[in-house]
């Protein structure tokens, strides 16, 4: 049965000729995934080991807005045994219906970009030969420990699947998409990992390996570092993760109007400056087999660039259509996953902000980032392995406990920022408060 | 079509000459979520899946899984799961025998149910759980509250080839608040949860009672919060409430013993865990179970195997580990049915249910912790000679999650506030609590109040996310140590 199709017709038949009057149904969208995926890992360097072993999964689920007359509203997550039960369901989501009158709307059909998400290569994994992904690990298994690695964590996992977007209102599109991510972590001290919609590159696998071996290599020597005011440098990598922590749901339409982020409405309206005329934050799911990149959102927006600050100034928040309603702008497209990109204007490249301090801490990755306070900014983290600087050569090891606030790192003048080719943030150096931990 | 599906499987790996683990998960949820006294959304979701792990004769393994499982699909699973095992061994991956010599169990828990998933509709327990937001929203400042209810109910019922059976449900509730204040372009956001099995934390006037004043405590707080200093990073004599000691004992210790992780954890030795050694003080012991009632409740292991309690400290020396079928006799632990998986999708691995740290004698407390102010403490402190007068002490409330590198023993937990403790506490930002495993229980130097275990959150490892909860007594008390620092300015 085509589960798609057979989910169509019931929502139509329940709009146009119901069993009973009170299961009219006024619109409906709804958002389906059929997605396979495949994956292998290495746990303390025994690749398909029990934890680890090859593993394989199907599932077709996504979620359904019911709207009824009045607007009342029904949300749900369905799959093909709801599909299957729905006449029994329906009268059960009818009798949990709220009301939500923004909720209730339905875009009409816009004319969708063309983005590359699907990569034949990572299918042909998914659907016949899954190799690729036995040899990747291979690959990690034997080429760390020239590097002094000896303890090796590693995954890698493709998937494949088809997005189906319907609403009442006349949208209709399926699309293929495909998804690709590895991690290695080296000895427990330093990890990378590439996840996009395509294959890596053989130059981006040796990458991946070579700064893994690199890294873990200077990790291993113990050094120390004066406490107090320290200058840091954030890699990419933590970068990434501090947008997605304190920039995600403070820059979200959905805190922004119900009072529960960093910012206001009239922030936005006002073309508030919050943070350095350097700082771009966008949206850009049209960027080729990017993970955050799609044809349209669930609602039918489609995939277009959006700023949400420029120059330092607040623009937009994302909106869902809902919020969009309650705020009174248009609505966006939507982070995917991170989904954020920050822009840093006149940056330099990374290895020129190492070489240029004179004393100070390269941090990779920190410890506790999920409990912190994300409307206020503040961070206070565990760092244990930060590489010390002095005079732009890397010394060794050191633990730290850091302390400051993000968005006034964002907003500060002397914040520098550097590139590197493929990342998907800009390194940044700043002053923050720093104890040995 | 359970028994019938199961039996499939059963059958079909007997004709490929596997041996497998089949797990079927039927998992429901309803969340209602609430911004300031308006329904934003409700939710109900319903699963249904099969996941079986196979293993060849050897011991090489694969897996596979699959939604809205039937006999037919139930087949295929299992050849895939066998050519993913197969697939495994050509590529000479690593092979593991245990289950071939594992226990076998029949078995079925029923526990009592005071309520039912169904009891009450979500029209109804939408009214419940909007009045509950408006009691917070209408506390003294500048506030926003997003209230959320989730209900869950999974039914797990799982078989191996030798004939083992296992049936159980897990059910749990949450009611949470998450309360920020805002004053002149300032933000803070803290939060309260209470945590159960069932509508029971919302019917039951008790409890009720209870969320509020959490829920009252944490929003004056964070009005409070908006014009504390930051705290100085470094090293202090501490009292930390229940639920950062949860955080403790789940961090510092519980992922360091879970037996899938052993070969490189910090409490390992030549990749068995050092049974025996001294980690704190001999009044200090730390227990992980199963708790009826509880957020966390799982009394069987996801391999069919009914899960014990086990004390992993007991009287300051390490003496067990959380032992998963597939790792405990290579930890040198026995089997103890640790393991858990988030769903059908996933491979079970070693996990904590409930954990807890027990003070031998602690100081007796004559009210809830709740209800003890920071004043109140101190004083406490300084009539039970726990501190000197003057001496310098600060109080970590509000837990809110934590994070480990078992190999390294690194851990932190982080708190919603800090207090110096005195006549006059001073109220400071909140900051990280990093330490080291075998250091950081050495540092315990007293329990005050009785046990309270229902510190609930959501443990993520590997991946996957289970329901972990665990407490201690009220409060504990922590010497100055050189590898625990609180981060600040």
């Amino acid at each position: 049965m085509d589960l798609v199709a057979h989910l169509e017709s019931l929502l139509l038949l329940y709009q146009t000729n119901p069993p009973t009057a009170d299961l009219r149904i006024k619109g409906w969208r709804f958002s389906l995934n059929e997605f396979s995926s495949v994956k292998v890992g290495i746990r303390d360097n025994r690749m398909g080991e029990v934890y680890a072993a090859p593993s394989i999964d199907k599932n077709f689920s996504g979620d359904l807005l019911i709207i009824w007359p009045g607007d009342y509203c029904s949300h749900t997550v369905v799959n093909s045994a709801v599909i299957k039960d729905m006449p029994q369901k329906l009268s059960a989501w009818r009798l949990g219906a709220y009301l939500d009158p923004e909720g209730a709307v339905l875009l009409s059909p816009q004319s969708l970009p063309l983005v590359a998400v699907e990569h034949q290569e990572v299918q042909g994994i998914v659907n016949g030969n899954q190799a690729p992904l036995f040899e990747l690990l291979d690959r990690y298994r034997h080429e760390l420990p020239a590097w002094g690695v000896s303890n090796i964590q590693a995954g890698s996992q493709a998937g494949w699947g088809v997005r189906h977007i319907r609403t009442s209102s006349g949208l209709a599109v399926s699309y293929a998409q495909t998804t690709f991510s590895t991690y290695l972590s080296a000895d427990g001290l330093f990890s990378q990992s590439f996840a996009k919609r395509r294959l890596p590159s053989a130059g981006e696998v040796d990458a991946l390996i070579r700064e893994t071996g690199e890294v873990s290599k200077y990790l291993r020597q113990e050094a120390d570092f004066d406490e107090g005011e320290t200058t840091v440098i954030f890699a990419p990598q933590l970068v990434e993760s501090f947008v997605a922590k304190y920039l995600l749901p403070n820059l979200s339409g959905n805190n922004v109007v119900n009072h529960q982020g960093a910012y206001m409405m009239n922030d936005f309206l006002q073309r508030k400056k919050v943070f350095d005329d350097r700082i771009s934050v966008q949206i850009n799911p049209l960027k080729s087999f990017e993970l955050s990149s799609y044809l349209c959102t669930r609602e039918g927006v489609p995939a277009r660039t959006q700023w949400l600050v420029e120059r330092g100034r607040l623009l937009t928040p994302y909106l869902t259509v809902k919020d969009s309603i309650k705020a009174g702008l248009r609505p966006t497209p939507l982070p995917q996953g991170t989904g954020l990109w920050l822009e840093a204007e006149g940056s330099r490249r990374l290895p020129q902000l190492v070489s240029g301090l004179e004393s100070g801490l390269l941090v990779y990755s920190v410890l506790g980032l999920h409990t912190q306070d994300s409307t206020s900014g503040n961070y206070s983290l565990s760092a244990p392995q930060c590489l010390k600087i002095e005079k732009g050569k890397v010394i060794g090891r050191v633990k730290a406990v850091i302390s400051g606030n993000f968005l006034q790192h964002l907003a500060d003048s002397a914040t520098l920022y550097g590139t590197v080719p493929g990342a998907n943030a800009p390194a940044m150096q700043f002053e923050c408060k720093a104890v040995k931990g | 079509m359970v028994e019938e599906t199961l039996k499939t499987a059963l059958k079909e790996a007997e004709k490929l000459g596997v041996y497998i683990i089949g797990r079927f998960q039927n998992a429901k949820e309803l969340a209602i979520i609430i911004n300031n006294d308006r329904v934003e959304r409700i939710i109900n979701e319903e699963s249904v899946g099969l996941g079986v792990q196979a293993f060849t004769r050897e011991g090489y393994c694969g897996f596979a899984s699959v939604d809205n499982p039937n006999p037919k699909s139930a087949r295929e699973l299992v050849q895939k799961a066998a050519q993913l095992a197969e697939l495994n061994r050509h590529y000479g991956g690593e092979k593991n025998t245990a289950v071939f010599g594992a226990e076998k169990f029949v078995t079925g828990v029923d526990d009592p149910k005071p309520y039912s998933y169904n009891q009450m509709d979500a029209g109804e327990l939408t009214k419940l759980v909007r009045a509950e937001n408006k009691y917070v929203l209408d506390r003294p400042g500048d506030l926003s509250v997003q209230t959320v209810y989730r209900q869950i109910i999974e039914n797990w019922r799982i078989v191996r080839s030798d004939g083992s059976v296992a049936r159980f449900d897990m059910p749990r509730a949450v009611l949470a608040h998450n309360i920020t204040a805002r004053r002149e372009g300032r933000s803070i956001t803290t939060r309260s949860a209470v945590g159960g099995t069932d509508i029971g934390i919302l019917l039951d006037g008790q409890r009720q009672q209870e969320s509020r004043s959490r829920a009252e405590g944490m929003a004056g707080l964070a009005v409070q919060l908006l014009t504390a200093p930051q705290v100085k990073g470094g090293h202090y004599k501490l009292v930390i409430d229940y639920a950062l000691a949860k955080g403790l004992a789940h961090e510092a210790f519980g992922h360091a013993v879970e037996t899938d992780g052993v070969r490189t954890s910090i409490l390992a030795e030549n990749g068995k865990l050092a049974i025996g050694t001294q980690v704190a003080d001999s009044k200090v012991s730390i227990i992980d179970s199963p708790l009826a009632g509880d957020w966390a409740y799982q009394p069987v292991s996801a391999n069919a195997i009914p899960r014990q309690s086990v004390t992993i400290v007991n009287k300051g020396r390490l003496a067990a580990g959380l032992g998963d079928l597939f790792s405990a006799a290579e930890a040198g632990v026995p089997v103890t049915g640790a393991g858990r998986a988030e769903s059908y999708a996933q491979i079970p691995l070693a996990r904590m249910t409930n954990i807890r740290i027990e003070v031998a004698d602690p100081v007796p407390l004559d009210k809830p912790w709740y209800a003890v102010s920071p004043e109140e403490l101190y004083r406490l402190l300084l009539e039970n000679r726990l501190i000197a007068p003057g001496e310098e002490v600060y109080y970590l409330s509000g837990y809110k999650g934590g994070q480990v590198n078992t190999r390294l023993g690194d851990f932190v937990f982080n708190c919603t506030a800090i207090y110096r403790l005195g006549e006059d506490p001073v109220l400071y930002q909140p900051g990280i609590f990093a330490g080291k495993t075998l250091s950081a229980l050495k540092a315990i130097r007293a329990g005050i109040g009785d046990l309270v275990t229902d510190a609930l959150g959501t443990c993520g490892k590997w991946g996957q996310g289970v329901s972990s909860s665990g407490g201690s007594h009220a409060f504990l008390l922590l010497d100055q140590a050189q590898d625990i620092t609180i981060g600040g300015a």
